[in-house]
């Protein structure tokens, strides 16, 4: 196909004229070159496309353009909500990322070191936020009023827990959609429904548990305690699996489970690593892993079955199921607990059969 | 195989290189071919045709692998192309994939001799009975043959994956670096390399930063640099010491507190880095950014110019959807007044560092048809819109121009859109200045 010389676009000498030279590769014909570029670039890349407009997506943009046209940082009030939200959203994001796809080929090297970066900024922030947590422990009456008013936030605060726990290793879209709830909601929901207190939505997701029942205090959270103390980095995401596993029965998981579950956790993590996905273990047999992901993936997997979500149904069905779920089972995993007199061998018994179950389950998947 | 074949993945260009005379232009793509294009001299009896391009050879360099021991392929795509100079009449090039680089000769054949003595025109042995006389065999023209051989095949130098290759003002040497090292090679021996940079932490676990391109100083054989994943750049003196770990210079820009954001490290991340032809400048291309850099000042760049700033808000769905990964590419021009650079949409952009103007063009062949002119677009960001503005949300982000190359001596431009090359060139000045 031959194109003729072009007029210039401008007499003038300052201006460039850049007109197409009678040269097209690869030589086609028109038809063909006009519909060569959409089918060559759809079929290279899956995961791209009009990054909006398409209305699926368009939910989601449009909700992360209002998350990130401002500029946020930690420090203002009322943005710091957002700011927790799209941190929570990203670091989402990054875990799918890395344990998502399968590719035949090697990943790059320079794509997983950005996003581990970016994982371990966000755990940094979290430790940090985290560290402010000892202020608010001693007592139990601002613990009953943050309880109070934490108990109307759940909904949306454990959507901000739960979904890391499952960093989407069922390879579905499902886990980044359900951080589309957290904004759905609180576009309802008013600023109100978070405690004055700045520091209170990233609090809340790892006291849920103790404030809501100070009398289960001495056996659960104390659990809760350790399990903090040993994993710092994802405290809130372990917590809230924890919590919420309990209503499987492991109900000693989240106790003195800790010490053990997870050291026996790390001899076994080689044992691990080889029944998970594949571009997993290229991962680690670079050795460039943190403990963090090998964590979330342990207890990603308890989470999901207990939600039992098809990764392939819609955003409202799944974000609205997991709603309820999370919520009112952390509630009833809480209930028995504190109407049980816990003996401090009994978490210990249960606790090593749980143990039995979950590894099965890991390792069987 | 029909005759109306499907555009394929494999037909992805993934880079593109003048040769020093700007006479011969080379493309690799996805399915590791090289097309060489060779521009046609300049003829008074035909002054249409002058200056096009057309195919001078095309060669299949790399073939698909199989890493047996991580059970992964090793994709044939070519990543880099660099011509060496020209010492004599055939053309050299090096190609590389991620984990092999080859040198191909590239010879042309138009004469063949005629007349043996012992052999008959198709070649086979004549009666000895019938040779009567003897005759000295001559050279008679043949059609124009391009023959393209594997000199060499430098392979088993990289762990990771090669992001660029060098070739040393010297012509003896080049260099070859992927995410954790670079190494020096003699363009004569394939058996072994020298390693001059290793970042590469004794834990894997502690790596946060990776080698994403470098090149060596167009003057001095000593002298290179390498840019990193942090968006930092190093220039290292092979004459300080055997292993380069340690920079002569870091250029490093500090970050723009009112800009920071999840996302400030990626898009820091600098995904190529040119010397100047002068040797005095670098740029750099960083995901919204070029940068010129004087070599003589480190703590910042001397000149930014924003490529696409209207995707600094988007650069969650960005993240989300791999974009904010691709690496483009950035280019001089001849004189080092004009910087180029690709964009999405289709678009690319160009920079005059000294009327501080810029433009937005478009390589598509809707908007390149006969008698047309190549209209400079606009993406609009809300607020007035002209009639062909593009709004930011209808951008396509499939289409991206990752590829661009500069003539080195006049204003010729190649531009990989996804699979389709265009060549543009500036008729009113051709003369650079």
């Amino acid at each position: 196909m031959k194109f003729g010389i072009y007029k210039l676009y401008s007499a003038s000498g300052s201006e460039w004229s850049w007109h197409l030279l009678p040269f097209i590769w690869p030589p086609l014909t028109l038809a063909r070159c006009v519909s060569g570029a959409g089918p060559a670039s759809k079929q290279g890349q899956q995961n791209e496309g009009y990054m909006l407009g398409k209305g699926g997506k368009r939910k989601f943009d449009e909700h992360e353009d209002g998350l990130e046209g401002k500029i946020l940082s930690p420090s203002d009030g009322p943005s710091k909500v957002s700011y927790t939200l799209q941190r929570q959203t990203i670091f989402n994001i990054s875990l799918m990322k890395l344990y998502n796809h399968r590719p035949l080929t090697e990943p790059s090297l320079q794509k997983t070191v950005l996003i581990n970066n970016m994982l371990r900024r966000i755990q940094e922030e979290l430790k940090q936020e985290g560290s402010l947590r000892p202020a608010f422990a001693p007592s139990s009456q601002p613990s009953d009023s943050l309880s109070d008013s934490c108990r109307e936030a759940p909904p949306a605060l454990s959507h901000s827990v739960a979904p890391p726990a499952h960093p989407g290793d069922l390879g579905s879209t499902t886990p980044l959609e359900a951080c589309l709830t957290p904004a759905s909601l609180l576009e309802d929901d008013d600023d109100d429904t978070f405690c004055t207190s700045p520091a209170v939505p990233l609090m809340a997701p790892t006291r849920l548990s103790p404030p809501a029942l100070p009398s289960a205090k001495d056996s659960f959270s104390s659990a809760l305690d350790e399990i903090e103390e040993l994993c710092p980095t994802s405290t809130s995401t372990e917590v809230a699996v924890a919590a919420t596993d309990g209503s499987k029965g492991g109900a000693g998981l989240a106790g003195t489970l800790k010490p053990e579950g997870l050291q026996e956790g790390r001899p076994d993590d080689p044992k691990l690593m080889d029944s998970l996905p594949g571009n997993f273990e290229i991962t680690t047999s670079t050795g460039f892993l943190t403990d963090l992901t090998l964590d979330d993936i342990l207890f990603a997997d308890i989470d999901t079955s207990m939600y039992d979500f098809d990764p392939c149904t819609s955003a409202s069905g799944t974000a609205s199921k997991m709603a309820p779920v999370s919520a009112d089972d952390l509630l009833k995993t809480l209930a028995p607990y504190s109407s049980q007199p816990v003996a401090p061998s009994q978490p210990f018994k249960m606790d090593l059969t749980e143990l039995d179950h979950i590894m099965e389950v890991l390792v069987g998947s | 195989m029909p005759s109306h074949r499907v555009p394929s993945e494999a037909d992805i260009i993934s880079t593109v290189e003048f040769n020093h005379t700007g006479e011969l232009l080379a493309t690799g793509d996805k399915g590791g071919r090289v097309v060489i294009f060779q521009r046609e001299p300049e003829s008074k009896s035909a002054p249409r045709s002058q200056g096009e391009y057309d195919v001078y050879s095309t060669f299949q360099s790399h073939e698909p692998e199989f890493d047996y021991l991580k059970s992964l392929e090793i994709e044939e795509k070519i990543n880099k192309i660099k011509w060496l100079p020209q010492q004599n009449a055939a053309h050299s090039l090096l190609s590389t994939n991620d984990k092999t680089i080859k040198l191909w000769k590239i010879t042309e054949r138009d004469k063949r001799p005629e007349g043996y003595n012992l052999k008959d025109e198709e070649g086979k042995l004549k009666d000895l009975s019938t040779v009567t006389s003897l005759q000295v065999p001559v050279l008679k023209p043949m059609d124009l043959m391009v023959e393209v051989s594997p000199r060499r095949v430098f392979a088993n130098g990289h762990t990771y994956h090669i992001n660029s290759i060098s070739v040393n003002s010297d012509c003896e040497t080049y260099m070859s670096a992927d995410d954790l090292r670079i190494n020096l090679w003699h363009l004569a021996i394939t058996d072994r390399s020298f390693n001059i940079v290793d970042i590469k932490p004794a834990n894997m676990e502690d790596l946060t930063e990776v080698i994403t391109a470098s090149e060596f100083h167009p003057h001095h054989c000593n002298l290179f640099v390498y840019s990193s994943s942090k968006g930092s750049l190093r220039l290292c003196d092979m004459r300080a010491a055997a292993l380069c770990d340690k920079h002569s210079k870091l250029f490093e820009e500090p970050e723009d507190p009112s800009n920071r954001s999840f996302f400030s490290e990626i898009i820091s991340s600098v995904s190529d880095v040119k010397f100047s032809h002068s040797g005095r400048y670098m740029l750099t291309r960083d995901y919204l950014t070029v940068k010129v850099w004087d070599l003589n000042m480190e703590a910042r760049p001397i000149e930014t110019y924003q490529v696409h700033e209207y995707l600094r808000s988007k650069l969650c769905s960005l993240y989300e959807n791999d974009c904010i990964f691709d690496k483009f590419e950035c280019a001089w021009n001849g004189s080092d007044s004009v910087i180029m650079t690709g964009a999405y949409n289709n678009f690319f952009r160009m920079f005059d560092r000294n009327t501080k103007r810029d433009v937005t063009l478009e390589a598509s062949r809707e908007s390149s048809k006969p008698r047309a002119v190549l209209k400079p677009r606009r993406v609009c960001v809300g607020g007035k819109r002209r009639r062909d503005d593009i709004s930011v949300d209808s951008l396509d982000f499939t289409k991206k121009i990752l590829h661009t190359a500069w003539h080195p001596a006049e204003n010729i431009i190649a531009i990989a859109a996804t699979n389709n090359l265009y060549i543009f060139q500036d008729k009113v000045n051709s003369e650079m200045h």
